[in-house]
């Protein structure tokens, strides 16, 4: 009566998902880009051709010596946009660790518990939606010490409305599952409950709403940055933008100094998003993007 | 010391309707080894009662009366003890078995940690414990079912499965809401023989619609819309009924000629004064207009009947 299945080392490695990225050439692609940008952020010391913060000639158009040419300052771009990639990334996903953290958490309770702590976290939420989120940012960014950290929390802590909402409506749905009784029945605490079966069925809209979240992390640290308020002694792909555009390299059509990162940023985004796609058109995952 | 007590226990819900009482008056009592069958067609609170004992409708319902399990009132117990006795003291068979596991982990992983949290092992123990019980509810290898997940196993499957559970911890107390529900006659009947193998230990309350499922237990409690009309011993009860609704449902099986009980069940009847069955019964008399007690006409056969 039993169905009889092949070995568990093949199974495993089949539950990883593994195997089902072959039938996901988009995905794929995403989580090869990404790698590929981790690991120049990663080694950006033994890459970069040149100290981004050394001076030398400004105003260089490319050659041999200098890939991308050089700045304002005769520093050299291609080196500045691998050091960028750094911030970018570290900015982006710790911005989206936070904002996850926050949506999920403020979610998940709302949906189990119902009630007045609904009410609450979701009036919340609504309130935080309301709030025009740029130039609130933009306000905070500015009244702030222009640092990295404080881009992170600023960012962060104004993008997690979005997740909160998207958990919220799929715990209510979890929520009322036969199997969630049935665990209740078995005298399982709420927070157990929560953490291992709850949380369980709701981790796949977390992961692509993770990969969300850091893209949108990304750009609005871009536009900050674009905007002159980033961290001037931590020069993301959006700041390398700003100081192309107020330093002339706009005016002088300096392509090779404010499109990079432009592209940088552009990709970038593409490949979280990438991520979160689904091989199948009629995916629930492909409605949140 | 009986092991459990029911009485007067009422449970009201909130609709927009106004509220509906879904059981009303229900005093019941279980003895050591007891196994008691609670039958009644759909709606009528058989299984609001099994949640009600275990106190599962707190937060949705109004419930009063009072749950006795061995000496200590649940309805008063604090929320650690409550989940303590919940799956290690009175455990719950629910509904639909494939809906009523967790789709993403493994079924052995489940059954493991409810063993894990009743404290009966731990570990290696704990996993060995749980492959012993799925191979005692009749898996040849229980290996892999232990590594299974729930879509992958029949509704029979996974009625086996969610009985190995919910027996692992050895309760004393198990209350098995329909565990034939959806199965062929042929796994229904090895569905029950195995059931009661397994419960042979425990007290059991099976939640029923069938007939020849309730047979198999010690007593049998018929209810009909949120009260009990008829109780007693399963041979007096199904051979001899006394409650004109308990005749309509033994009429009503196919083996018996499948006459059907004459109008609908209308849940709403409460409001009304009377016997509540008096709409269907084919011998109402004036006597029915007030509403009869449950009053023992036998030693241990209670009817909720004016002419019994």
């Amino acid at each position: 009566m039993e169905l009889s299945l092949p070995g568990n080392l093949f199974r495993r490695l089949n539950d990883t998902g593994i195997k089902s990225l072959d039938q996901n050439p988009l995905r794929s692609l995403g989580i090869i880009i990404l790698t590929a940008l981790v690991l120049v952020a990663v080694f950006a010391p033994y890459l970069a051709p040149h100290d981004p913060k050394q001076t030398s000639i400004p105003y260089q158009s490319p050659s041999s010596e200098h890939l991308l040419g050089t700045n304002d300052l005769g520093q050299d771009v291609f080196s500045e946009l691998i050091y960028g990639a750094r911030v970018s990334l570290t900015i982006g996903f710790l911005s989206g660790i936070i904002s996850i953290v926050i949506g999920v958490t403020v979610g998940i309770f709302a949906g189990y518990f119902r009630g007045w702590a609904e009410e609450l976290l979701m009036g919340t939420t609504d309130v935080f939606l309301l709030i025009p989120s740029l130039p609130l940012m933009i306000i905070l960014a500015a009244y702030l010490n222009p640092s990295m950290w404080n881009i992170i929390v600023v960012v962060g802590l104004l993008c997690w409305c979005s997740t909160a909402r998207l958990v919220h409506s799929r715990v209510l749905q979890v929520r009322e599952m036969q199997f969630i009784e049935s665990t209740r029945a078995l005298g399982y605490s709420d927070l157990y409950i929560i953490i291992r079966h709850v949380l369980v069925n709701t981790k796949d809209i977390i992961y692509a709403k993770f990969s969300l979240a850091v893209a949108s992390a990304m750009l609005s640290e871009a536009s900050l940055s674009f905007l002159g308020l980033g961290d001037p002694l931590n020069i993301s792909w959006g700041e390398m933008i700003h100081f192309a555009f107020s330093r002339g390299g706009f005016a002088n059509d300096m392509w090779w100094w404010y499109l990079p990162p432009g592209l940088m940023i552009c990709v970038t985004l593409l490949a979280f998003i990438m991520l979160t796609m689904e091989g199948r058109k009629d995916s629930k995952i492909l409605e949140l993007i | 010391m009986s092991l459990l007590k029911v009485r007067d226990l009422s449970v009201t819900f909130d609709t927009l309707q106004g509220p509906f009482k879904a059981i009303e008056g229900i005093d019941l009592d279980m003895e050591e080894l007891d196994t008691l069958a609670i039958v009644g067609e759909s709606g009528c609170g058989k299984s609001v009662l099994g949640h009600a004992t275990m106190r599962l409708l707190d937060d949705i319902a109004v419930v009063r009366g009072s749950v006795i399990y061995r000496g200590r009132e649940v309805y008063a117990m604090s929320r650690k003890e409550l989940l303590e006795m919940r799956g290690k003291a009175i455990s719950l068979v629910p509904q639909s078995p494939s809906a009523s596991f967790n789709p993403v982990i493994r079924i052995g992983k489940q059954i493991t940690e409810l063993i894990e949290k009743a404290g009966v092992a731990h570990g290696r123990e704990a996993e060995q414990r749980a492959l012993t019980y799925l191979e005692y509810v009749g898996f040849s290898d229980p290996h892999a079912i232990f590594d299974s997940y729930p879509h992958r196993m029949s509704g029979g499957m996974c009625e086996r499965a969610l009985i190995a559970m919910s027996t692992s911890t050895e309760p004393d107390l198990i209350i098995a809401d329909e565990p034939t529900k959806g199965l062929d006659a042929l796994s229904r009947k090895n569905i029950l023989d195995m059931l009661h193998r397994m419960t042979a230990g425990s007290s059991l309350i099976m939640i029923t619609h069938d007939l020849k499922a309730a047979a198999m237990c010690k007593r049998v409690a018929v209810m009909y819309s949120g009260e009990i009309v008829e109780i007693g011993p399963t041979q007096v009860v199904l051979e001899h009924p006394a409650h004109h609704y308990t005749r309509g449902l033994i009429d009503a099986q196919p083996s018996k000629g499948m006459r059907p009980i004459p109008g609908r069940h209308t849940i709403c009847s409460h409001k009304s004064e009377g016997c509540r069955f008096r709409g269907r019964c084919d011998r109402v008399r004036s006597e029915c207009g007030r509403h009869p007690l449950l009053r023992e006409i036998e030693e241990g056969h209670m009817v909720r009947c004016h002419y019994a």
